[in-house]
């Protein structure tokens, strides 16, 4: 071997403050991201279970549209649609949030409706036939077991949410990617910053991945 | 067996007609695509009569009640239940639905709730009962069918026995005027039906009004005030289910031949 790279990380006594912040705002990101997409999955799983076809066809298009382009180009296209055609100052920030929770509310809608699906027809049948309305047959006797079946795949969700947000570092936004690039463009310590970022990633997602695991063994306690 | 009587003379007067009509079925008919399931029907039950609907498997039988409570809309006739045309638009179903108790073949209990949830829920939630009187009325249910030692545990803990009669216990909890019985002993094993049968025979002896799909001819028996017999969409005899089992009416070999298995249920 004629070449031996050597590793640095002496840069990060001076830099860590930037990861810091840049920790909370990725954080940030995913739980804004996680509670808005969760929200706009319920509504649109929702409607997409409509007999009403002016209800359901609108929601599957979402759905579809959203699932089967790139995330990437669905976050750059947020950052020019939002000034050109909504008038709002471009904004980094709002269209990354805007892009990332439409993008998962798609896949969270089909999660949800996967759960609802699942559920045998004899629950709403029971519900319904003890005089609650359709409204308060979801309300207690589908979502709670729907939101239930749903725990494995959202929580493996909300970890992949957490790792595509770095996605919104092509905007600019300072979050974990965007300050390894500028850190690393500023002392040339690429690899050890991509490492030292790729740690950060993995203990913010790690405790998620063990949570969730603890979540899927409880719910199943009186599944049959 | 000569004497054939109409069946329009059957079904004008299906019993001594001088208590109150609860139910009353006129042509009904139920389409599920193409396939016609019910090709007319008419039906009335009284006040504190328990009527069985008997017949073979892809009869209508099933269909025929799941559209007394709605859960299957007819495609054509009438039903007054309690007075009231519940087939016009703007008709409450909720409200409907509380007033007729449906006990169902696969139990449908509420996995993620204890039995006495389960039982307390209607209460709570379409009675708008608080919690303590909601639950006291579950327990008082569930002591009544005789499973109030299982309060506590999840319904996947309990016998089928237990769980269907946790699912009668929830059906009454909503104080409902009549009760559908969807084939409540057919997913079980045949030493837990007695229990079933014994709660459901109780009940009709305190005089509520029952429509029961069953194969259990010992019930339809000992219990039923009134029998129909459905095949095929029609129905084809009915009577008092003594009388009926003794001396069919219209003696198709075909109906006849099909009884003689019926009777090899457990005597209640």
């Amino acid at each position: 071997m004629n070449y031996a790279y050597v590793m640095d990380f002496s840069w990060i006594a001076e830099y860590y403050p930037r990861f810091i912040y840049a920790a909370l705002l990725t954080l940030k990101l995913t739980l804004i991201t996680a509670a808005a997409s969760f929200v706009i999955g319920l509504i649109a799983g929702q409607m997409r279970m409509a007999r009403n076809i002016f209800i359901r066809i609108p929601s599957a298009a979402y759905i579809d549209f959203f699932r089967t382009t790139p995330l990437l180009v669905q976050v750059v296209f947020f950052f020019f649609f939002l000034p050109l055609f909504l008038g709002m100052r471009a904004d980094a920030w709002t269209a990354g949030i805007l892009a990332l929770s439409l993008n998962y509310g798609a896949f969270f809608a089909e999660i949800f409706r996967a759960g609802v699906g699942s559920l045998d027809r004899g629950q709403s049948e029971a519900a319904l036939a003890i005089g609650m309305t359709p409204v308060q047959s979801l309300r207690r006797v589908i979502y709670p077991q729907a939101i239930r079946r749903m725990v494995p795949p959202i929580g493996s969700m909300f970890v992949s949410l957490l790792k595509d947000s770095s996605l919104v570092s092509i905007l600019g936004v300072p979050e974990l990617m965007n300050t390894a690039q500028n850190v690393g463009s500023i002392t040339f310590r690429n690899i050890e910053v991509l490492f030292f970022v790729a740690m950060i990633y993995f203990v913010l997602t790690y405790p998620m991945v063990l949570f969730a695991n603890r979540l899927h063994k409880r719910s199943n306690t009186w599944a049959h | 067996m000569t004497s054939r009587r109409e069946p329009a003379e059957q079904a004008a007067k299906p019993c001594d007609g001088s208590s109150e009509v609860v139910i009353e079925i006129e042509n009904l008919k139920k389409s599920f695509g193409d396939n016609e399931i019910l090709h007319g029907v008419d039906l009335v039950i009284h006040k504190g009569e328990v009527v069985t609907i008997i017949g073979p498997s892809g009869s209508g039988k099933s269909t025929l009640i799941r559209c007394i409570n709605l859960l299957e809309r007819p495609t054509s006739g009438t039903i007054r239940a309690f007075g009231m045309d519940i087939l016009a638009p703007r008709v409450r179903l909720p409200a409907l639905r509380r007033r007729v108790g449906m006990v169902f073949q696969s139990f449908n209990l509420f996995p993620h709730m204890t039995v006495l949830e389960n039982v307390a829920e209607g209460p709570r939630t379409v009675l708008k009962m608080k919690r303590e009187p909601a639950e006291a009325l579950a327990m008082e249910l569930l002591t009544k069918v005789g499973v109030a030692a299982k309060a506590a545990q999840r319904p996947s803990q309990l016998s089928g026995g237990q769980q269907q009669r946790v699912a009668i216990a929830r059906a009454l909890a909503v104080k409902p005027d009549a009760m559908l019985f969807d084939e409540p002993t057919s997913a079980l094993d045949p030493e837990l039906r007695g229990e079933v049968l014994e709660v459901m025979q109780r009940l009709a002896a305190e005089g509520m009004t029952m429509v029961v799909v069953t194969h259990e001819m010992a019930f339809a028996r000992k219990v039923a005030s009134h029998a129909i017999f459905i095949d095929k969409g029609v129905i084809v005899e009915q009577g008092h289910p003594m009388q009926m089992l003794r001396n069919p009416h219209s003696s198709g070999p075909m109906i006849w031949a099909r009884v003689p298995a019926w009777f090899s249920g457990p005597m209640i």
